[in-house]
């Protein structure tokens, strides 16, 4: 950003769903049919951190890679009062591939940048998202900071506080950077809001098959349960227990037992 | 259960966090006890909250600083506000459907500018006073008069039961203009604010239920009312009371859904979490049947509410307008109105009993959500004219129409 220009932010955020899940018996995957598809609550507190910039005047833009229903995320994610919104649609063949997923929102950046702060979550829908922006901050080559609660523009850079284990820190960071969003207070979209992210901000919708992944890019391995041996109890007779023992060499062929 | 499939995917956004908002910003913060003292202190600070969310414009164009998230909208609104506290929901419903909505509707292009804009954005507060002490249900009897003085009319009389009257900014008040003519077209709607001279608040009422909502007395002693602040034609008041009152039966009705709807969240939890010999109430079936039932009118009022706010819409769209209306729209519109009204509040009714029988002594207990619950609902079958006003219309309508196909 240079001196008059507005900074920008991108906001990659997650899906869940809304409802209650169950677990399907006749294949053991989760049954989510018919089950709505909203914003992740850690996607809420990351666009709360990211508001925090908007404040001192920075356009946000959220990006999500669809799972489905993407579009619903992202309006809601625009209800929040994000600037504008792009939707990576075609993505289904590695969406739950951190590394893909990660170099695709590293080719978002590049292909809408230039941004001056990448605020997302560090959770996502069922595990977690920090691997997937230390990812994005690993292509490209940003500082990463985990776990804040607080951001404002500083010079050429970001001061942040965020709360570790030993104690509230209150740091600077240069920009561009990476940010991780942590404990933040549950955020609401106003009437307004919701009105204007479905009637009037627009959505950006781009196909994965424009950005340098194709497919997935770690190999899936199922994970077996380690197998039990069959440990059984066996009722025997004296007589039996001193023949076994005798083939075995434990006692001697003519010694009592 | 629910008219979930029907919503849109904004609609859908609205309901879930309105609900959301209200049971973590807004429920917290709700006075324990709303029957020590006067009970009369509305929470203007939990007004602010909701006013900064929005949802005292939600009906109202966006180009009027509303929401425009239109009739369904406002109901969504009012059921997560009913299902936190009645007297919030009477504060939004006689602000929006009542206060507010006349202006939108009936006013002029400068009129909507000045009044409808800060109502709609939340920075000011409406309230619509009809009801004087020998006009409630016989509305037609109002005795306020408004006396023509060069440009202005000058109000004198009293109104009594005007819910937001005591910190309303922005009243629309009923009087008389010409006696000789009676309703159709000796009544006047007039826009009062609030500091206007001759124009005091009178008695705060202290109430049995929706204590937190001021329901006061207004006193006009000469109270001068300049030209600009007629709402719609001299002499078609009524017609403006009688249009916004069907609105506000369906808000009213969304509100006691959403009371409902909390009372059998409650009553389900209690079931199930109550050991009586040796088993959850909910293993009772006398307990099973009265959720059973508290469901089954829930699942019907959603339809039928939702269906009446869906129904007003394009009846209000062409009051806004300016277009005519189709009588058989009109005529509609209040049937299933008066018929929502009366099936949601005797609901809320039926679902309060239930709830107490089935929360035992703890039902009764004073403080307790349950019989706050019981007397919040009492007022439902009487404000926004009573169940036996709205069952005389739906009458009235059948032996003129017939029964319906």
């Amino acid at each position: 950003m240079t001196a008059g220009e507005r900074l920008r932010v991108l906001v990659p955020v997650t899906g869940a769903f809304h409802g209650r899940l169950r677990v399907s018996r006749a294949t053991g995957n989760l049954d989510t049919e018919g089950l709505e598809r909203i914003l992740s609550d850690p996607s809420v507190r990351a666009i709360g951190l990211a508001k925090q910039l908007q404040a001192h005047g920075a356009d946000l833009v959220a990006v999500h890679v669809d799972k489905g229903a993407g579009q619903e995320v992202l309006r809601e994610a625009l209800a929040h009062g994000l600037d504008q919104g792009i939707l990576v649609e075609g993505a289904a063949r590695y969406e739950s591939d951190a590394s893909a997923r990660a170099a695709t929102i590293a080719d978002v950046y590049g292909q809408h940048g230039p941004f001056d702060a990448v605020i997302g979550p560090a959770r996502s829908e069922f595990a977690g998202f920090s691997g997937t922006l230390a990812g994005v901050a690993g292509r490209l080559e940003l500082p990463c900071v985990v776990g804040v609660s607080r951001i404002a523009p500083d010079g050429q850079g970001f001061r942040i506080g965020y709360q570790s284990i030993f104690g509230e820190y209150d740091l600077r960071i240069p920009r561009p950077c990476v940010v991780l969003a942590g404990d933040l207070p549950p955020a609401y979209p106003t009437a307004w809001g919701i009105h204007d992210a479905y009637e009037g901000r627009g959505l950006l919708r781009v196909q994965a098959d424009q950005y340098t992944v194709q497919r997935a890019l770690t190999r899936r391995q199922r994970i077996e349960p380690a197998r039990e041996e069959a440990h059984s109890v066996e009722e025997v007779d004296g007589g039996t227990l001193v023949r076994r023992l005798r083939s075995r060499a434990l006692i001697p062929e003519g010694g009592a037992p | 259960m629910g008219f979930e499939s029907e919503f849109t995917p904004a609609q859908r956004l609205l309901k879930r966090s309105s609900r959301a908002f209200l049971r973590d910003e807004i429920e917290p913060l709700l006075p324990e006890d709303d029957w020590s003292g006067h009970g009369g202190d509305s929470p203007l600070h939990l007004l602010r909250k909701m006013q900064d969310q929005g949802y005292f414009g939600m009906p109202i164009p966006r180009e009027l600083d509303g929401a425009g998230m239109g009739e369904v909208g406002y109901c969504l609104v009012n059921e997560a506000v009913g299902g936190v506290d009645a007297s919030l929901g009477t504060i939004l419903g006689a602000h929006t459907g009542i206060g507010m909505m006349p202006i939108y509707l009936f006013g002029n292009e400068e009129q909507r500018d000045r009044f409808v804009r800060p109502l709609a954005s939340g920075k000011k507060i409406a309230a619509f006073a009809l009801t004087e002490p020998s006009a409630g249900s016989d509305a037609a009897s109002i005795r306020t008069g408004a006396v023509r003085d060069g440009s202005d009319h000058v109000l004198t009389g009293t109104k009594i039961w005007c819910s937001n009257g005591n910190f309303a900014d922005t009243l629309v008040v009923f009087a008389v203009t010409d006696e000789t003519l009676g309703t159709h077209g000796g009544v006047t709607a007039f826009i009062v604010e609030k500091g206007m001279d001759g124009f005091e608040v009178g008695t705060i009422e202290d109430k049995l239920g929706i204590r937190q909502s001021n329901t006061a007395e207004l006193v006009f002693d000469g109270c001068r009312v300049p030209r600009e602040n007629i709402l719609g034609n001299v002499g078609e008041g009524f017609i403006v009371a009688l249009t916004v009152l069907d609105g506000g039966r369906v808000g009213l009705a969304s509100a006691t859904l959403g009371a409902t709807k909390r009372l059998l969240e409650d009553c389900l939890q209690r079931a199930k979490s109550r050991e009586r010999y040796g088993a959850p109430l909910s293993q009772n079936q006398s307990i099973q049947w009265r959720l059973a039932d508290m469901a089954a009118d829930i699942h019907m009022a959603e339809y039928a509410v939702y269906h009446a706010a869906a129904l007003i819409q394009p009846y209000y769209d062409r009051i806004a307008a300016g277009e005519p209306v189709p009588r058989n729209l009109r005529e509609k519109v209040s049937r299933a109105a008066a018929s929502i009204k009366i099936f949601s509040s005797e609901m809320a009714g039926r679902a309060g009993e239930e709830a107490i029988r089935i929360f035992g002594g703890d039902g009764i207990r004073f403080r307790h959500r349950i019989d706050r619950a019981f007397r919040d609902q009492i007022i439902t079958e009487i404000y926004e004219g009573t169940n036996e006003i709205q069952r005389m219309i739906i009458a009235r309508e059948l032996i003129q129409m017939g029964a319906p196909e």
